[in-house]
């Protein structure tokens, strides 16, 4: 068993130590070059924003104009407006002429136009719950994020003659290719840190090697370039079963009621937020003892009188409309899909067959299941370290290379 | 030729491969100095894929939904895959999820036209994915440049692509250059200029990445395309399903004995529910346990013969049972009734310890008629004891009904000693000892088997009589959705309101302003019957005759009789089934044998309950049952109502035209009517005729205090005589038809006089009140649909259609314009004029012709 000390570096021939560190020239280039991004909880939500930003204002009009530097990022980036529009479509469609129609064709239209919404934006939770779900619990299982964002930095060719601005930021994920996946940047961040491995260490550890490898690089590609392949195959099949599931929650008969609840929109929406979300984590943790009743919970939550009891006590505001009809809306809706996850399984709607009972039920199963199974068959074999000796290369064997 | 292995071999191939090395090494640095060409990237091995029409498109789209599943299992398993694949996976996953939601609202009741709408939608939204950007962007820019933006290929690993996907990637090597060639001819490239085909594929690149840009742009809006498109396709399906139902429906009334004895075959047929029944049996017999209220209810649900079309997908198959009563309550009580005479009898058969038996016995407080206690020791144990027996083990046993049976006679030959209030209690004492003994009863299992039976001998064959005429009356003259009557009746409403529509002025009379209003309504049909009426005769005709052929299809002979034989056979079969009981049925064998002695057993009773249930009490021999009144009432009003509301369009012209003939004020007088009010006496008619529902027909004219008069204007509405220019011109079937119509108003109008008392019916005729026809749902029925109602609903029907249609036809049309247009300026490539002036002057170009 070999175990090296890493800051001797005269038993290795690999570069350990972090000349970024060290040499200014190298700090330069590393801030206006590829870098990994640190995530935030908001990451996520930026990125999408940065992403439409610049769909609409930058890869749309290079697009059209034949602009030699569009590239296939900024086609892909573009799908998110088919995705905007084609919902925005969706819901039109349904609702957008039924305020023209007259009783009572107006209010069955709504019913359907509801549920059509509904089911829209049901959809790209569901899908998005879908990715999510399994990349959490990979990263759970194993520390690999899939998600790593890193900023990514274009060159481009000048667009007219005495063009300037020859870099555009795109924003990838380290492991968005199955080919290459940028492992350079994963040395990089080690670098910065001091120890080009930092990363694979972790990793390495997490799979169940007891002692620092010389080479954890070598042990960990190849495993997380088969996560990358497993996790991407389970998504697109777990994400559209979430989907369809989501789809038919919302054809459910409480998502056809009138969810939107009376009282008018506050002026100061970002305050009425604030409000809303610490007062909903005061009365949720008040009623956490409360778990059998979920529905008292939620209601607890969200009533405007429970939140005038604790305004005295914890200094909240609630003077505003708005968040009374914010809450109550918000009541409205985490209710309703409660409703309707219990019509689907009870299968006690008006129009429901006994297939529907089936098929509604099956369909929440196999995206369940789709998730697990997901996630265990991407982790599967994750910890070979276990079974495995301690290091598959010794170094102080020579080899020739032939 | 090495035979032998020594220990010099290994040294000698060591030595070969040292060898060989090095002259590989001289062989490289050799060809590098020596030719430096000689080192050359291998050929391509990627070809061009033909492009494909959309049918075939269709085909490779479903080899490679096959492709890319192989590929997802592939890499599921081994985790090994490459990009492109994976992202083909996306496409897979959205058909996946298309599939699953199409599943499930298909899965859901509705009419078939909605459960079918629900497959084709997603298809459509797929195809119209795939068909919008090719009809919009691809076609247009294929036919002005000549080259498809979409372009397939296949690259040297055999991966399928776009060529033009990455707009940074483009193998131009595989793209023959003939064929840039000709493209640059089309695109109107000089050809005189240096780096012509550079400047064609540079061209060829801008075009296809504005082609996808905008197709990304755009892509959003196939939703659009998509419900614009199934708009016009439901249409289609509606027919589609009416048409196939109506044919198969005609063709089991041809042979309704064999389409019930197929049906009765068919081990598919409602095998659900036996299944289910034969599980429950199944799980109770295992378990051993007592049926409770969860099996009654569970076997009363299964037995209940209106199940299987309660349940039906179809929401049409639950309006035949509609006039049924719920038979599930009645179930249940028969089969506990069932039960407990199987316990009885089981009953019969207990044998307890005697010792257990007095023990229980022993707390009984009892008291004679004068009120002196009894020691039931002295008295009434020694006699049990006389009647108990000793098995061969030496216990001593009881037989609890030969206690009941002692008893009786001790109290009835001694009745000094054993008063009959001592006996009384003591024997319901004893009965509820046998109770608690009988909560097992000997024979659960053959009580769950007979139920079980039951299924078989009168819920399948009901059943299937049901089902059987739900499927051969619904699709012809079935109430709602889909049938033969509903279409015809859309159809002439249609046709009825385009006639009207005809000459009037849409800034007045506009469909957006008719829908609010039925005052407006009756104004509108007012206006426009007399302008039709005004004209000459010719026009008048024409309207009459267009109505009326619109109507045809209700009274179309084929249709209306199918029904009525659909009807008959139904109402025979059931009586049939009823009084074969006894007698030469067959299945009544089986269950007299089940029968233990032919007495009044357990299941003859059940189907005995289904007999009477469905007879309303009346039993085998009764003529009407309440089958009968049901599936009568369901056939005669679906007709009725439809055929009333189209022929009161008739009547409604009909009348404008005896008002504007003169006719009217004749026939006015010869009913003896006061000519001074004549005008008061038309507006009334008007009102009547065009504004009457049923709620008027029972209040207004019942409650107006001139009773009189408006008896009178009813007899002139509808018992006097068309105006022979309406008869004349119309369709002779359709006439006839509106003759009863007219009679069935006229009858219904005389007959009510309160219709918040259901079967308050005092006129001649109409002695039963339970037939048909005076029953609240048939008046309604007979009455029909007011004109001016009609005319608001598909005035409002019309208008929400159109409006929804301007709406979306018009961003439909609005972003096809754009799309096309946007195009026009497609293709331009910056300074190009450098193409001219760069690089190395040749000596033109090679061009194919």
């Amino acid at each position: 068993m070999a175990t090296v000390d890493k800051t001797n570096n005269n038993k290795v021939n690999i570069p350990q130590n972090a000349y970024y560190k060290s040499d200014d020239v190298h700090k330069k280039l590393s801030s206006s070059s590829d870098k990994i991004i640190k995530k935030t909880p908001l990451t996520g939500a930026k990125i999408v924003a940065d992403k439409l930003t610049k769909d609409i204002f930058t890869y749309a009009p290079k697009g059209m104009m034949g602009s030699r530097n569009s590239n296939f990022y900024e086609f892909l980036s573009l799908g998110l407006i088919p995705n905007i529009v084609g919902s925005a479509m969706l819901i039109a469609l349904f609702n957008a002429a039924n305020k023209s129609y007259k009783m009572p064709d107006s209010y069955f239209a709504s019913i359907g136009g509801k549920k059509m919404g509904f089911g829209v934006a049901f959809y790209a939770v569901g899908k998005w719950l879908g990715n999510k779900m399994i990349d959490k619990g990979v990263n759970a299982l194993t520390g690999v994020d899939l998600e790593m964002p890193y900023r990514k930095v274009v060159t481009e060719l000048p667009e007219y003659p005495g063009d300037k601005d020859l870099t555009a930021i795109e924003t990838h994920k380290v492991f968005e290719s199955a080919d290459f996946p940028r492992w350079d940047l994963l040395n990089k961040m080690g670098e910065e840190q001091g120890d080009r491995y930092v990363w694979y260490d972790k990793i390495a550890k997490r799979m169940g090697f007891k002692e620092k490898l010389n080479s954890p690089d070598q042990i960990v590609q190849p495993r997380v370039r088969s996560m990358i392949v497993k996790a991407r195959a389970a998504k697109a099949i777990s994400a559209p079963l979430w989907a369809a599931f989501g789809v038919a929650l919302a054809s459910q008969e409480p998502f056809g009621r009138k969810l939107l609840a009376k009282g008018g929109m506050g002026v100061n929406i970002k305050k009425t937020l604030k409000n809303t979300v610490a007062g909903a984590k005061e009365v949720f943790v008040e009623n956490l003892g409360n778990k059998k009743d979920i529905k008292k919970t939620i209601s607890n939550i969200f009533s405007a009188s429970k939140y005038k009891e604790l305004a005295g006590k914890k200094d909240l505001v609630v003077r505003d409309t708005g968040k009374i009809k914010l809450l109550g809306t918000g009541k409205n809706l985490l209710l309703a899909t409660k409703d309707s996850f219990v019509q689907l399984f009870k299968n006690d709607a008006k129009d429901v067959t006994r297939t529907s009972k089936y098929v509604g039920r099956g369909l929440f199963a196999l995206a369940a299941l789709s998730t697990v199974f997901g996630i265990l068959n991407t982790t599967r074999g994750f910890k070979e370290g276990k079974h495995l000796p301690d290091t598959q290369i010794d170094t102080k064997k020579e080899y020739e290379v032939m | 030729m090495v035979q032998k292995v020594d220990s010099n071999t290994s040294f000698l191939n060591n030595q070969y491969n040292q060898l060989k090395k090095e002259i590989s090494k001289q062989h490289v640095f050799s060809s590098f100095v020596t030719n430096p060409g000689y080192i050359k990237p291998e050929p391509a091995q990627g070809y061009l894929l033909k492009r494909r029409n959309l049918l075939s498109s269709a085909a490779v789209c479903t080899k490679d939904v096959a492709k890319d599943t192989l590929e997802l299992a592939k890499a599921t398993r081994t985790g090994k895959s490459n990009d492109n694949a994976l992202g083909r996976l996306n496409d897979l996953g959205l058909k996946l999820g298309g599939a699953g939601i199409a599943a499930y609202l298909f899965a859901k009741k509705g009419s078939k036209t909605k459960n079918l709408m629900e497959i084709v939608g997603p298809m459509t939204f797929f195809t119209s994915m795939a068909v919008w950007p090719r009809l919009l962007i691809a076609d247009p820019i294929k036919r002005r440049f000549g080259f498809d933006i979409h372009q397939k290929y296949i690259d040297s690993q055999g991966r399928k692509k776009s060529f033009f996907q990455d707009n940074q990637y483009l193998p131009w090597s595989i793209w023959p250059e003939e064929d840039i060639d000709k493209i640059g001819d089309k695109m109107g490239v000089k050809k005189d200029i240096p780096e012509r085909r550079e400047l064609i594929k540079e061209k060829m690149r801008a075009t296809a990445l504005q082609g996808n840009t905008l197709w990304m742009l755009t892509a959003g809006f196939s939703p659009l395309m998509t419900s614009l498109v199934c708009n016009r396709l439901e249409k289609g399906v509606t027919a589609a399903v009416i048409n196939h139902n109506a044919a198969k429906a005609l063709e089991k009334v041809n042979d309704m004995p064999r389409a019930l004895s197929t049906m009765l075959d068919d081990p598919n047929f409602d095998k659900a529910a036996k299944n289910e029944l034969k599980e429950l049996t199944k799980r109770y017999k295992e378990a051993g346990i007592a049926p409770d209220e969860a099996y009654f209810e569970k076997a009363a649900e299964l037995l209940n013969p209106t199940r299987l079309l309660l349940a039906s997908k179809d929401v049409d198959d639950a309006k035949i049972t509609a006039n049924l009563p719920n038979y599930k309550q009645g179930i249940i009580e028969n089969l506990k009734k069932a039960y407990s005479q199987a316990c009885q009898k089981d009953n019969k058969e207990i044998v307890m310890n005697f010792d257990d038996f007095v023990e229980q016995l022993k707390d009984l407080k009892t008291k004679d008629s004068l009120g002196n206690g009894i020691d039931l020791k002295e008295t009434i144990i020694p006699a049990f004891e006389k009647i108990a027996t000793t098995t061969k083990e030496g216990a001593k046993t009881i037989d609890c009904t030969a206690a009941i049976g002692e008893l009786q006679r001790l109290s009835r030959d001694e009745g000094i000693k054993v008063d009959r209030s001592i006996a009384r209690p003591l024997e319901k004492s004893i009965h509820k000892i046998i109770e608690t003994q009988a909560q097992k009863p000997a024979n659960i299992a053959g009580y769950l088997d007979d139920v079980q039976k039951l299924y078989e001998i009168s819920t399948r064959p009901i059943t299937a009589r049901l089902k059987l005429y739900a499927d051969t009356v619904n699709p012809l003259v079935g109430q709602k959705y889909e049938s033969v009557y509903t279409k015809d009746y859309l159809k002439s409403a249609e046709v009825f309101m385009d006639e009207l529509k005809a000459g009037m002025n849409p800034e007045v009379w506009g469909y957006d302003k008719l829908r609010g209003s039925k005052d407006l309504c009756g104004k509108y049909l007012q206006e426009s019957l007399s302008a039709k009426v005004a004209c000459k005769n010719g026009t008048y005709a024409e309207f009459i005759k267009k109505i009326t052929d619109a109507q045809e299809g209700f009274e179309s002979a084929k249709v209306t009789k199918a029904a009525q034989d659909a009807k008959d056979y139904t109402v025979k079969s059931f009586h049939e089934f009823f009084k074969a009981t006894g007698e030469n049925f067959a299945d009544v064998e089986t269950l007299k044998a089940m029968d233990k002695a032919g007495k009044k057993g357990k299941l003859s009773s059940a189907f005995n309950f289904f007999e009477s249930i469905m007879t309303n009490g009346k039993g085998k021999n009764a003529n009407a049952s309440v089958l009968d009144e049901a599936i009568d009432l369901f056939t005669q009003t679906s007709r009725t109502s439809v055929a009333a509301s189209s022929h009161r369009l008739v009547l409604a012209a009909d009348l404008e035209k005896r008002i504007e003939s003169g006719l009217l004020q004749k026939q006015w007088k010869q009913l003896g009517g006061s000519e001074e009010n004549f005008a008061e006496v038309v507006k009334k008619c008007r009102q009547i005729m065009y504004d009457t529902t049923m709620n008027d027909v029972s209040n207004t004219f019942h409650i107006n205090e001139n009773k009189k008069t408006t008896r009178q204007i009813l007899k002139l509405l509808f018992g006097s005589d068309f105006a022979p220019e309406t008869v004349e011109n119309a369709n002779t079937a359709v006439m006839s038809a509106i003759t009863e119509t007219k009679k069935g108003i006229a009858e219904v109008i005389n007959s009510v006089d309160d219709l918040a008392r259901p079967g308050a019916s005092k006129v001649e005729g109409f002695a039963n009140a339970a037939k048909m026809g005076v029953t609240p749902k048939g008046r309604y029925f007979k009455i029909g649909l007011a004109p001016s109602d009609l005319i608001m609903q598909n005035a409002s029907k019309a208008f929400n259609d159109k409006h929804w249609m301007k709406l979306f036809g018009g961003i439909a049309i609005g972003v096809a314009a754009v799309t096309l247009i946007t195009q026009h300026f497609f293709g331009k490539v910056k300074n190009e004029e450098l193409y001219q002036k760069g690089g190395i002057k040749k000596e033109g170009v090679q061009n194919a012709k």
